[in-house]
């Protein structure tokens, strides 16, 4: 009696503990990077970094629209389409492997297929195609994770009142996979904002502000990158990193942000 | 007294597990009828038979004739999608979308192409006040389906099939997740479809059987032991085995 | 949980026993008579009440099996079948109970003659005999031994209408209408009994194959 109730008091105060500490961890760097980074903060490092904010922006935009629409209907297709075989399995498993490739990997595969193969100029939209292969994987998965929310029931009711299997994807199914869908892709642009391996070989280098996506640029993560490689690259030195990580961090709290009104407006729209 | 539908010599395969055998039996029109019979002996396998819902579950092999309105409705050319439309189907558990009441019912005449919003109003009025689920919901169509209760939510589903206008309603133990009001109120409705619809049944209550169907079938082993009127059925049925059955010495 | 089988079980007990109670109660009336034994008749007197009690008891219990269990097939027609024939088993009794009235009011003043006492012995045997084949046909749910028994009875017909037939001056002592009374009691009792054999046999049949016959 008494071993069980220490027990259970032990992992009560262990997950406590664990919880604090896992607070404490954030806050130190976040709190951190913002006392730093806002010492640094002024007007001039904030237009200085125009060019890579809107590289980094464009990155993300082009990988998203690249990827999105090339994961949603695979996901579709595997689940709603596809005969449920081995090799379907097959392709199902080598998808999730892909989850967990390190990143320098897609930056070599990139590399040697858009850039040796095909022959595109080192460029922000070479860096979107290979972030689009990044997160491909992780959008099919949870775009197949939502679709499978759905009750089977649903899908059978629809079909059973007469309506195609075409309808009943895009009036059952997908409308009510949003909710994973919007987890993907919010999922993505925090590894797109963050990646550094994968398209450091294939975005080149800052050459003044992007007038193209296919001239070689960098990005707040690339950039921050090079300045803790070598500190005298940047004008204000290390220094200039803490601020610009702190940009990095409210770039990616804003998105999430517009991300989630974008959910709550198509949950209202729908009415639930 | 038409039959609305003829099977002959139907056999199904789920692989190489032979679950109908040699199944022949005519349905009558505008009566209800009742498929008993023990769990696993086939009664829904044969219901989805009839709206080719077998359709959707892999290695399924169905062999013989299935004729309604004078086709076969078991080749492969058939147009599924129309059969669908004049033969519904209500499931066990109530399972309306996610949407409004009022989209739920015209979701079927949407997906054919019905846009107009007069003609839409007064077909979701018609099907529900025919479901027995007017009164309760017209002051809130526009309300989220799953906020009704469950016979609520399967009337609403019986109220979805009608409003396709079929020519038959087919029913998956429809009671069976409900409780014994919402149960009644669905049985005296069927009383009253009986008048423009066929039903055909599948139900585990006995009783829910006897009270409701003009016609019983019973199902043993993937076979038809017996069919005939519900009233001999459950008064002086010829096989043991359906007496057996009904009395409740098994199954 | 008790099954329904055992339920019917203690049901058919009861009946049985009501089947028995009516035989012994006509055995003791036709004695009372017979020998004018006016103890035997007021033991038939009595005895009614307890058949009566049966009946009522009878009812009961098939009412609530047939609430709680909901029966149908052969099941329900058993249920039917027990209440009808507990009603006419009720009915028989009461006629015993009539022959042994006459009993004693015959005892004090001798009413009937010895030829219309022999007759009734007879007639009498015939009925307990097939009270006893139709107990048995309807617990065996014997079928065909029901249609036998029905063929018997024709055997009481023929006598009783002999005894119509005869002289009645034969049958009675004196000519008053107390005595024409007491005679009309005697063979319509034995004439209804006929009646309500038929209807036992009659439930055998209708559990066995669910027809309603007439015979």
């Amino acid at each position: 009696m008494l071993n069980h109730k220490f027990g259970i008091n032990f992992v009560k105060y262990a997950m406590y503990l664990s919880l604090i500490l896992l607070i404490a961890f954030i806050a130190l760097i976040i709190g951190y990077i913002v006392l730093e980074g806002l010492a640094q903060l002024n007007l001039d490092l904030l237009i200085s970094s125009n060019p890579l904010i809107v590289s980094t922006l464009m990155l993300i935009g082009i990988a998203l629209i690249v990827a999105i629409p090339l994961g949603i209907f695979s996901a579709i297709y595997m689940q709603m389409y596809a005969k449920q075989g081995r090799i379907i399995s097959l392709i199902r498993f080598s998808i999730d492997s892909l989850t967990g490739i390190p990143s320098i990997i897609y930056g070599l595969f990139a590399l040697s297929f858009f850039i040796y193969y095909f022959g595109l100029n080192r460029s922000i939209f070479a860096a979107g195609l290979a972030m689009a292969i990044v997160i491909l994987p992780v959008l099919i998965k949870n775009t197949e994770e939502a679709i499978k929310t759905i009750e089977r029931s649903q899908i059978e009711a629809s079909l059973a009142l007469g309506a195609t299997k075409y309808d009943t994807v895009t009036k059952v199914v997908v409308p009510f996979c949003l909710d994973g869908i919007i987890n993907g892709v919010i999922l993505s642009i925090g590894r797109i904002i963050g990646e550094t391996a994968a398209i450091m070989f294939v975005i080149g280098t800052l050459n003044g502000f992007p007038t193209s996506i296919f001239e070689p640029s960098a990005t707040l993560a690339t950039h921050l990158y090079l300045i803790l490689q070598e500190p005298t690259y940047a004008q204000g030195g290390i220094q200039e990193a803490y601020s610009l990580a702190l940009i990095l961090l409210l770039i990616v709290i804003i998105l999430n942000v517009l991300v989630k009104f974008v959910e709550k407006y198509f949950k209202k729209k729908r009415g639930y | 007294m038409e039959d609305i539908f003829t099977i002959r010599d139907l056999n199904l395969y789920y692989g190489k597990n032979h679950a109908l055998k040699n199944m022949d039996i005519a349905l009558k029109k505008n009566k209800v009828t009742a498929l008993i019979g023990p769990s696993g002996c086939g009664k829904s396998t044969f219901l989805r038979c009839l709206n080719r819902m077998n359709d959707l579950i892999e290695n399924c092999t169905i062999t013989g004739q299935i004729i309604y309105d004078n086709d076969n409705i078991n080749v492969e050319k058939y147009n599924v999608i129309e059969l669908r439309k004049k033969v519904g189907m209500v499931f066990q558990k109530p399972n309306p979308f996610p949407m409004s009441i009022y989209e739920n019912v015209i979701y079927g005449p949407k997906c054919q192409g019905l846009t107009d919003k007069a003609i839409l109003d007064e077909l979701v009025e018609d099907s529900l006040k025919k479901a027995a689920l007017w009164d309760e919901v017209k002051d809130r169509l526009n309300t989220s389906a799953l906020s009704l209760s469950g016979g609520q939510q399967q009337r609403l589903c019986i109220a979805r099939t009608i409003a396709m206008d079929p020519d038959v309603i087919l029913m998956d133990e429809p009671t069976s997740a409900l409780d014994p009001i919402s149960t009644k109120k669905i049985e005296e409705l069927m009383e009253t479809l009986k008048n423009n619809y066929t039903i055909v049944i599948v139900t585990h209550s006995m009783q829910q059987a006897a009270r409701i169907s003009d016609y019983t079938a019973f199902f043993l082993m993937g076979e038809i032991v017996e069919y005939d009127l519900t009233d001999i059925i459950f008064s002086n049925p010829a096989q043991q085995q359906t007496e057996d059955y009904v009395t409740g010495r098994f199954g | 949980m008790i099954m329904l089988d055992e339920v019917l079980d203690g049901i058919i007990v009861s009946l049985s026993e009501m089947f028995e109670k009516t035989t012994q109660a006509h055995r003791h009336a036709i004695q009372a008579l017979i020998q004018k034994d006016n103890k035997k008749a007021l033991i038939v007197l009595d005895g009614d009440e307890h058949i009566n009690q049966l009946e009522e008891q009878i009812n009961y219990d098939v009412m609530l099996a047939i609430a709680k269990y909901q029966p149908v097939a052969s099941d329900l027609r058993k249920l039917i079948a027990i209440i009808k024939v507990a009603n006419d088993l009720e009915r028989i009794g009461d006629y015993a109970k009539t022959i042994a009235k006459t009993a004693i009011l015959n005892c004090d003043e001798t009413f009937l003659n010895e030829t219309f006492l022999k007759n009734s012995l007879k007639m009498s045997n015939i009925v307990i005999d097939l009270l006893e084949k139709a107990r048995e046909a309807f617990i065996r749910q014997d079928v065909d031994y029901a249609y036998e028994i029905i063929q018997s009875e024709n055997q009481l017909g023929g006598l009783l209408r002999e005894t119509i037939a005869s002289n009645p001056f034969s049958l009675i002592k004196d000519d008053n209408v107390e005595s024409y009374m007491l005679l009309m009691g005697v063979l319509r009792t034995l004439e209804r009994s006929r009646g309500h054999l038929a209807n036992i046999c009659e439930a055998t049949i209708f559990i066995g194959n669910g027809k309603f016959v007439e015979l």
